[in-house]
C-alpha cells in the first residue's frame, strides 16, 4: 500500500484483504483525495 | 477597473459557475439513483477489514466537507456582514477554474467507473453512494453560496444606482 498519512492505519488490514478489495482500497483513496485536492483548490485564508 | 465594474464582472462569473454546479447535480443524482436501485441486489459481501475501512474512508471524507462547507458559510457571512468587497473578489476568483465544467465532469466520471466496478459488492457499492452523496452535498452548499454572494452584488449594485 502506498503511504499516505491518512490512511496508513489501515496498511495491517489493507494486507489482509482480497485481491478485489484490495484494488477497491487504492481507488477509493484515490477517489477521497479527488475531493480533498478539489477543496483545497477552493480554500482560501481565514479572515 | 472601479469596484462596481469589478462587482458586476464577478456576478457574472458566479452565474456561470452556478450552471455549471447544476449540471454536476442532474449528473450525481442519476448515479445516486442507480446505486441506489441496484444496492440491495449487491450479493458479494466484503471482508471485516475492508467495511472497515471503507466506513473510515466515507466517514473522513463527510467530516472533511462538513468542516470545509462551514469555514467557507463562516468566511462568506464575514466578508458579506462587513461588505468585504476585496475578500469576496477573493472567494469568487478561486471557484473560476470550475467555469470550465470538464473538471468537475472528471470527477464525477471517475466516481461513475470504480462505481460500475464495485457493483456486486455491498460495502463497497455503499462506499460510492457515500462519495456521490458527499459531493452531492459539497456542490449544493458552493451552490448556496454563490446565491448568497449574488444576492449582495444585487444589493450594492441597487445601492449604487440610488447613488447615481
Amino acid at each position: 500500500m502506498k503511504k499516505n498519512n491518512e490512511f496508513t492505519n489501515f496498511s495491517y488490514e489493507f494486507n489482509n484483504m482480497s485481491e478485489f478489495e484490495k484494488k477497491s482500497a487504492k481507488n477509493i483513496i484515490k477517489s477521497y483525495k479527488i475531493l480533498d485536492n478539489f477543496m483545497n483548490h477552493l480554500d482560501f485564508k481565514d479572515n | 477597473m472601479d469596484i462596481k465594474t469589478k462587482m458586476y464582472d464577478l456576478g457574472i462569473s458566479l452565474i456561470e459557475t452556478s450552471k455549471n454546479y447544476e449540471k454536476c447535480l442532474d449528473q450525481i443524482d442519476d448515479n445516486i439513483e442507480q446505486i441506489e436501485n441496484v444496492i440491495d441486489y449487491c450479493n458479494h459481501s466484503c471482508s471485516f477489514f475492508y467495511r472497515n475501512f471503507a466506513k473510515y474512508a466515507s466517514n473522513k471524507l463527510n467530516g472533511r466537507i462538513e468542516k470545509y462547507v462551514q469555514k467557507m458559510k463562516k468566511n462568506i457571512d464575514k466578508a458579506i456582514k462587513q461588505k468585504n468587497n476585496e475578500k469576496i473578489i477573493e472567494i469568487v476568483k478561486k471557484q473560476e477554474t470550475f467555469k470550465d465544467y470538464n473538471y468537475l465532469k472528471k470527477v464525477i466520471d471517475f466516481y461513475e467507473e470504480q462505481k460500475k466496478e464495485a457493483y456486486g459488492y455491498k460495502e463497497a457499492t455503499e462506499c460510492y453512494l457515500s462519495f456521490f452523496k458527499s459531493f452531492k452535498y459539497l456542490i449544493e452548499n458552493l451552490l448556496e453560496n454563490n446565491e448568497r454572494i449574488l444576492c449582495y452584488i444585487d444589493k450594492l449594485n441597487n445601492e449604487n444606482s440610488m447613488e447615481y
